[in-house]
């Protein structure tokens, strides 16, 4: 397992494409809805938030040197609750794929293949994450350092070249729909950073654990750096009655995009950018998903657990009926599940962990 | 029952995932070992008739022409020996033989008539002379005075010697003595170094490598002036026992690099190796993928610029290439002119170069990609004129582009295999000919012609051959799932594309090195600094001297 | 042994693919009729009368090459239909090739089907995926199929060219306002602005009954579409704004009142505009306004908005009957005065033609309003587009002039 050591770029490049695929789809969407022309002040405040609580997670796991979040509950609770973790883990990443698979594979289908079945989209879309995941972890990790780059530039030059259609008055009223809404039921808008997970979760695979805080505030900063420019564009671009409305709303905001009067309707160029984002994330999930369940059940070179959840994944995408039960699935199942599962189980885990081990520490202090 | 059983290994296969082999350089240690001598010895034996009878069963003398055996009587200090040479005739230099071996051993003269004991020194003190007398030795007599050459080894061993005779020495056989005397009177009719043909460079030196390895050797040797600079003979085939010359910088390269290389040339089992490009494919780490995981070059200067850079260069006896790793991807993009020209101008040609490498990847499988899924992104009055060149032609895009595609490469193959003087009459009928009558035939249209003709010209922009190779490969990828589903084929081709290169490694640096995973990209990125500013080595060569130059190099700017 | 395993996923990925092949319905770019412009007309049973202007890309016909200068480059086909994709898929069944709305410049509505509303057509519009949201919008004065029937350009050999540069020219005179779908419809979504349009219809070519007496002032800029003394042929003309209140056409705007809409958003880049001369009450002064800024600031006192635009404009003088050398520095300050009240004058026009008789806030005051309020549900409450008819102007305009003539003395 030497060779799944990663450094740096690639931690960071593996938190920001989660904040990114889900950018792409509708997180910008569902952060105006519950807060509308507040929207980008929302974001400043949950990535604060989410900067705070990731600090002392990050507390909570430094007696734990170089062990990901697995480790401490099996430190907690042996190896019963280790496997029950992993499999929540494990279940929560295939619901994660498929609902997102199901989604793009829409929206690529609403766009520009009308005549395709979404299942068998889907399908191509689980196949190239197997085989990306045949090439092992680290060089999923590495695909998706490069494509990050090309995502980042697409974002800034969406919000740099619809910077002519802004209204800057679109950011009154200041507070949308109160303070209430923006400051207190907005917490729940930190799902978004639910790419905290994945951060506890390759904690040993880094090649220097000391970065680990580094690899934590960058990403997250990074990622609610984006996340206010997406934000942003949204906000001025449409009148907030429409932002909520749209499905594909950054892709609705590319289709007004013109250099001069010759380049229009750029739209297609940029998803041949997000169809490489949404690869590199859907092998992420699933590298994470193998290396779970590997780590759980001791079969580190067999390949069948990752047939096994790309089934899993699969039978996800059948499930919802309508475009309806998808928004749904995405904006409430997912919402929640993510705060409970990142935010919730983790934070239990851990603090259980840390106090253990420091009663530990003091009683062998002691003798 | 067997085809079960085949079932069943396939999909074994399929469910167990095998890490492949994998090396990687290590950081770099001190300790130095010595490669020791891997032939196995057969020593000769004392009596001249069993050896005479040995060689000339080994060689077939009997029906092979060009194996000569001259028996002779050696004449030293007044004694006679019966004594045999044996060469092959046209590799060995024959007056040679006649002026400075068989004379001196034969011709009796007077020095060599008189069985006088040698006499080293004298010295005469008191009337008491005091000498210094040597007794005689045969062996000794005939390497210290019998024979005038610059290059006689003693070898004991009939594999080592039959080596060398087979390279173009001449072995000398004699009556009582276990062992032969290996002398180098190579001289055989060979190319003269000629321009690089396939490399070419306006401001460059000149020089190219022919097949001989020795020559070859002495033109890296005359442009590194340093004694640590290392070439080691290899062998390799037991059939056809060829010499490759494994050349680095001992202080510079670093050492666990050079032994990984040593390693996989000393554990090639084959009978024979062809040429360098055989011995590339046995020796590359992935053999599998298409991409070229190993630089050749023919030219001189730059295999010795990556010796400088703490590269090895392996030189195969036969072929006029070099073979320079680890490589890169980025190294593929750069020719020797870039470091010759002023370093705007060589980035310039490689940002040109950069945007061929994907026009050529990309554009047949974008242009379909765009006329059949995304035809709002083209201008409308460019949709206009593609429509309107469209109208009289029956075929479908797909086919069409597919159909030009397949006859570029006809011609570019035809052009390739027929003789010279009729290569240029290809180009015209191909190309002028076959696609002025398509477009006027209204068989294609004259757009695609200019996209295929883009394509081809910037596929020529790629230095690397075995690169161009593997873009003609990837481009059909492409062209395909641009058809099947536009942007979203190409995302497809594009990814897995992208993780080929990322899994990749050439003797353990990874392909994309520096940029993935990221190392110090300090003068070893895609684009070429000033020169006084190239002050490190590349990170990921791991070399035993970091710095090429202090951080002003242009003292004299400092007064 | 991996690459094998990956080879045979890619072998059914491939499969997989050209099942989808033999499934997906392939257009390839020939088999598609490109339309130029859309026109929605009403009929007098009620139904939709759509209009297609389809593009007839001029094919390279043997070597006679493409310079055949034929002034049809495209036909208008029009269908009666309930709806407009239904529409869209009466004219596929018609022609042998499929309609494709990637290449759309301009969508047309004719007046009396604006008057109607227009809602249900824009969110259609916005909603398709091929039609870009970068074409134009244009309310046509006369039956949108006849305006697109005569929209062969002048100057241009292809029509879509002609949309595209005939929408330029707004920037040269200030007379109408570019409109493009994104626009409109954000406009008529946002709930601080009403949306508008660009006015188009086609001049005749003064050919015969022209109403000679609309120029009320007497100026050439007092013109809407179609009323331009132009002598020439018949073609379309984009001139004036249309207003719309919610998704109705509540009224039009001329020249000179679209120069006071641009000035007022700040949208103007170059206008030329004619000031009663000073001097001699026949003659005029061209001015050349090159550069305008507005800042405004709403108040609300009581509820009532009070509307404060501070507008600051550099002019040159490009012609003027009077001898230049009267340009003297306090012939200058005249002209300026004259002028900023020639234009204080028309812009309360325009501002109490909104106010009052539109009763629509198109110039987007609605923006400045909205930072008085904290939370949206306060401004939803206020409802603003209600209340800008009770709303208290006061323009305050700078206008600097600088005459630059080849010729001063004669």
């Amino acid at each position: 397992m030497n060779n799944s050591k990663i450094g740096f770029v690639e931690s960071v490049s593996i938190a920001i494409i989660v904040m990114i695929s889900h950018i792409l789809l509708n997180l910008p969407n569902e952060i105006l809805s519950s807060t509308a022309s507040a929207g980008p002040l929302n974001v400043i405040y949950i990535t604060i938030l989410a900067t705070i609580i990731f600090l002392f997670f990050n507390k909570l796991f430094s007696p734990f040197k170089g062990k990901d979040i697995l480790d401490v509950a099996e430190f907690v609770g042996g190896s019963i609750l280790k496997k029950i973790i992993s499999i929540i883990y494990t279940l929560y990443f295939i619901f994660v794929a498929g609902i997102l698979i199901l989604n793009f594979s829409n929206t690529l289908k609403t766009i520009y293949l009308p005549d395709m079945p979404t299942e068998l989209l889907c399908l191509v879309f689980i196949l190239i994450a197997l085989i990306a995941n045949q090439y092992g972890f680290k060089n999923v990790s590495r695909t998706n350092a490069i494509v990050l780059p090309f995502i980042i530039v697409t974002i800034i030059i969406i919000f740099f070249s619809l910077s002519v259609h802004f209204v800057p008055e679109r950011f009154f009223p200041v507070l949308g729909y109160g303070t209430n809404n923006t400051f207190v039921l907005g917490i729940t808008n930190i799902f978004a950073f639910g790419e905290i997970l994945l951060l506890f979760l390759i904690r040993s695979n880094y090649k220097e654990p000391k970065e680990s805080k580094k690899i934590g505030l960058t990403s997250i900063i990074f990622s609610g750096l984006i996340l206010f420019l997406s934000v942003t564009a949204l906000l001025l671009i449409f009148p907030f009655a429409t932002g909520g409305e749209g499905v594909l709303s950054i892709y609705m905001i590319t289709r007004s995009i013109q250099f001069g009067k010759f380049f229009q309707r750029v739209d297609a160029l940029f998803i041949l950018i997000w169809v490489l984002v949404f690869f590199a994330y859907l092998s992420v999930v699933l590298a994470f998903a193998i290396k779970i369940t590997n780590k759980n059940t001791k079969t580190p070179t067999s390949n069948i657990p990752a047939f096994l959840i790309c089934i899993g994944i699969f039978i996800v995408t059948l499930i919802p009926q309508n475009i309806a039960q998808i928004r749904f699935v995405e904006n409430v199942i997912y919402k929640y599940a993510c705060l409970i599962i990142v935010f919730g189980m983790s934070f239990i885990i851990l603090l259980l962990g840390y106090l253990k081990k420091n009663k530990k520490s003091l009683i062998e202090g002691k003798f | 029952m067997k085809i079960i059983k085949k079932l069943k290994e396939f999909f074994y296969t399929l469910t167990q995932n095998q890490e492949g082999y994998n090396f990687t350089i290590s950081k770099e240690k001190t300790s130095e070992s010595q490669p020791e001598d891997l032939l196995k010895k057969q020593s000769i034996y004392p009596s001249l008739e069993v050896n005479l009878d040995y060689i000339k069963a080994r060689y077939n003398t009997l029906i092979n022409s060009d194996i000569k055996i001259r028996e002779f009587i050696l004449n030293a200090k007044g004694k006679q020996f019966k004594s045999f040479l044996i060469y092959i005739d046209g590799l060995v230099d024959t007056t040679s033989i006649n002026d400075f071996i068989l004379n001196p051993l034969m011709i009796k003269n007077f020095s060599n008539q008189t069985n006088e004991p040698q006499i080293f020194s004298e010295a005469i003190t008191n009337n008491i002379s005091v000498r210094k007398v040597k007794r005689f030795n045969i062996t000794d007599y005939i390497y210290e005075c019998l024979l005038p050459q610059n290059s006689v080894k003693k070898i004991s061993s009939f594999d080592e010697i039959v080596q060398n005779i087979n390279s173009g020495n001449c072995a000398l056989f004699v009556d009582t003595i276990n062992f032969a005397f290996d002398i180098d009177i190579k001289k055989f009719a060979q190319r003269t170094i000629s321009e690089p043909k396939n490399e070419p460079s306006v401001r460059g030196s000149q020089e190219a490598f022919v097949e001989n390895l020795r020559t070859n050797t002495s033109l890296i040797r005359r442009n590194i002036n340093n004694e640590n600079l290392i070439i080691e003979n290899i062998v390799i085939g037991k059939t056809n026992k060829n010499n490759c010359a494994v050349c680095y910088i001992k202080d510079i390269t670093n050492s666990s690099l050079v032994s990984e290389v040593k390693y996989r040339l000393n554990n090639i089992d084959v009978d024979y190796v062809l040429s360098s490009s055989e011995l590339i494919q046995l020796i590359k780490d992935d053999p599998e993928t298409t991409l070229p995981e190993i630089l050749t070059t023919e030219r001189a200067d730059k295999a010795v610029a990556s010796l400088l850079q703490g590269r090895v260069i392996i030189i195969y006896n036969g072929s006029p290439y070099a073979l320079i790793l680890p490589v890169t991807l980025f190294d593929f993009f750069t020719s020797q002119e870039d470091v010759n020209l002023n370093y705007h101008f060589s980035n310039l040609l490689k940002v040109l170069r950069g945007i061929a490498f994907f026009i050529t990847l990309l554009l047949p499988g974008l242009y379909l990609a765009v006329t059949i899924y995304h035809r709002e992104l083209l201008p409308t009055e460019l949709l206009y004129s593609i429509v309107a060149s469209r109208v009289n032609v029956p075929f479908p895009i797909v086919v069409e582009i597919i159909m030009m595609e397949l006859s570029f490469e006809l011609i570019r193959e035809a052009g390739l295999r027929v003789p010279s003087p009729l290569g240029s009459t290809v180009g015209i009928v191909g190309a002028l000919v076959l696609g002025e009558a398509a477009v006027s035939a209204n068989i294609v249209s004259p757009i695609l012609i200019i996209i295929i003709a883009i394509t081809a010209i910037s596929s020529f922009t790629i230095p690397d051959f075995s690169l161009g190779f593997h873009l003609r490969i990837a481009r059909f990828g492409y062209t395909l799932l641009g058809a099947l589903c536009g942007f979203l084929g190409i995302g497809i081709g594009i990814f897995i594309h992208l993780i080929t290169l990322c899994s990749l490694n050439s003797y353990g640096v990874p392909y994309l090195s520096p940029y993935m995973p990221k190392s110090n990209i300090r003068n070893n990125g895609y684009l070429l600094k000033p020169v006084w500013k190239r002050e490190n080595r590349s990170d990921f060569l791991n070399t035993k001297r970091t710095k090429v130059q202090n951080d002003t190099s242009m003292k004299w700017r400092k007064e | 042994m991996k690459a094998k395993k990956i080879l045979i996923f890619l072998l059914i990925l491939l499969l997989i693919l050209i099942t989808l092949l033999g499934s997906n319905s392939v257009n390839s770019l020939d088999n598609l009729a490109y339309v130029v412009a859309i026109g929605f007309d009403i009929k007098d049973n009620g139904k939709l009368e759509l209009s297609f202007q389809i593009a007839l890309p001029s094919g390279s016909e043997g070597s006679s090459g493409s310079t055949s200068s034929q002034s049809s480059d495209s036909i208008v086909t029009s269908v009666e239909c309930n709806t407009f994709e239904s529409g869209v898929n009466l004219v596929n069944s018609y022609l042998s090739k499929e309609l494709n709305l990637s290449h759309c410049k301009a969508i047309v509505f004719s007046e009396e089907i604006a008057f109607q509303g227009i809602g249900e057509y824009l969110y259609t519009l916005i909603n398709h995926v091929e039609i870009r949201p970068t074409c134009n919008v244009i309310i046509s004065k006369c039956n949108a199929k006849y305006f697109l029937n005569n929209s062969s350009p002048l100057l241009e050999q292809l029509s879509s060219k002609y949309y595209k540069i005939a929408s330029t020219s707004e920037k040269v005179t200030g007379y109408t306002y570019n409109i493009t779908l994104l626009d409109f419809f954000s406009d008529f979504a946002d709930s601080f602005t009403e949306c508008f349009a660009t006015l188009g219809s086609v001049n005749d070519g003064g050919s015969d009954n022209r109403d000679s007496s609309i120029s009320a002032n007497g100026t050439d800029d007092s013109y809407v579409a179609s009323e331009t003394p132009i002598d020439a042929q018949k073609n379309i003309e984009n001139l004036g704004l249309a207003v719309f209140k919610g998704d109705k056409l509540v009224g039009e705007l001329n020249g000179l009142e679209c120069i006071a809409h641009l000035i007022l958003t700040n949208e103007l880049d170059n206008a030329v505009i004619s000031v009663p001369s000073p001097f001699e009450s026949t003659n005029y002064i061209d001015l050349y306004i090159t550069d305008s800024k507005c800042k405004t600031k709403v108040y609300l006192s009581n509820g009532t908005p009070y509307i404060k635009p501070d507008i600051d404009l550099s002019c040159r003088i490009i012609s003027m009957s009077d001898d230049y050398k009267d340009l003297t520095e306090e012939n200058i300050l005249l002209i300026e005065e004259y002028t900023k009240y020639y234009i204080e004058r028309f812009i309360y026009d325009y501002l109490y033609k909104t106010a009052k008789v539109f009763k629509s806030d198109i110039t987007a005051f609605g923006k400045y309003a909205v930072s008085n309020f904290s939370t949206l549900n306060e401004w939803d409450e206020y409802n603003w587009l209600d209340n800008y008819q009770n709303s208290f102007f006061n323009v305050d305009i700078n206008i600097d002039i600088i005459s630059r003539y080849l010729l001063i003395d004669t």
